[in-house]
């Protein structure tokens, strides 16, 4: 039991050391009260360590999506978010339902990520072609100066313009793609749940 | 297939049998299996966000040398035990105007 305990300790470290500690208490406590001595007995009735606190994890993922996030600078709150996909993945993962649903839930979960990563990339392409067709128009501009003045500053302007909007749009497009990943997270919390939901009816009981 | 258990009835069956007595974790999780079938790592995750919504409280008391945490009902959690009784006996109603409350021995 206390090699159970052990692994499930280090299993749950992303936790803030308040909350590992609670979920530890719990389970801790549920093990002597239920009078679960061997690891097997432990396995038998909550599973793996790993599996537990894969549950465990998701659980408080799910939570914190609906509270409001403290400041923090978009990129690190981007990379949270990142990381609660990637949690509540392993929770669908270690959740016991029959295997044509979980293989279901995977694909959808993973066609999701396929199109955000691919939206993304698209996003991403699409600016840095603006922004060197900008340059492009720029330097025939500069090329074409000194044969007529005219249309030189007419492709020096435009070659500007476009790269004054490219960095005018930058900080949308930074914005559009946090929503973007905000979303999918959203969407597998969600299907998270759906699936847990099911697995409580279909986990036998011991 | 077994009918599902949402998770606001589990909160309303939870707060229910808070409302009789105190439980520690693993007598209620014993006492809801009673019931229904549900997973043993299902009563955490509740009883966390019912203490989070301020409708129960723990305190702990010694026991063979450690310590047992016990979970207790607050006003808040009474009244909203009330609610949830209400939207039960709703649902409870409408579904058996339906589908009848004794299976059908034709």
């Amino acid at each position: 039991m206390t090699n159970y305990l052990t692994e499930l300790q280090d299993s749950l470290s992303q936790l803030s050391e308040t909350d590992r500690n609670e979920a530890m208490d719990f389970y801790s406590e549920y093990l002597q009260d239920g009078k679960f001595d061997t690891y097997a007995q432990a396995v038998s009735k909550l599973g793996t360590p790993k599996q537990l606190a894969r549950k465990v994890l998701a659980d408080y993922s799910i939570r914190t999506i609906d509270e409001p996030t403290h400041k923090v600078d978009r990129q690190q709150e981007s990379r949270h978010q990142v990381r609660t996909i990637w949690l509540i993945t392993l929770g669908i993962l270690s959740t016991p339902v029959s295997v044509p649903l979980a293989i279901v839930g995977l694909a959808i979960l993973f066609a999701g990520l396929l199109a955000l990563t691919a939206i993304i990339l698209a996003i991403i392409v699409t600016l840095v072609a603006v922004f060197i067709s900008g340059l492009f128009v720029f330097g025939i501009g500069v090329g074409v100066l000194s044969m007529s003045t005219s249309t030189g500053m007419l492709y020096i302007g435009c070659g500007l313009a476009v790269i004054g909007g490219f960095i005018m749009i930058v900080p949308a497009v930074l914005w559009l793609v946090n929503k973007l990943i905000h979303a999918t997270m959203k969407f597998s919390g969600w299907l998270y749940g759906k699936f847990s939901r099911h697995s409580q009816t279909t986990e036998g009981r011991a | 297939m077994a009918i599902q258990v949402s998770s606001e009835l589990l909160d309303g069956s939870v707060l229910a049998l808070l409302a009789t007595q105190d439980y520690y974790g693993y007598a209620l999780t014993q006492r809801v299996q009673q019931s229904i079938s549900v997973s043993e790592s299902t009563m955490y995750p509740v009883l966390r966000r019912l203490k989070k919504n301020g409708w129960l409280t723990t305190y702990d008391e010694p026991y063979q040398g450690r310590n047992r945490r016990y979970y207790q009902i607050t006003e808040d959690g009474r009244k909203q035990l009330a609610i949830i009784q209400l939207e039960w006996q709703t649902f409870k109603t409408g579904i058996d105007s339906m589908l009848g409350d004794e299976p059908n021995h034709d």
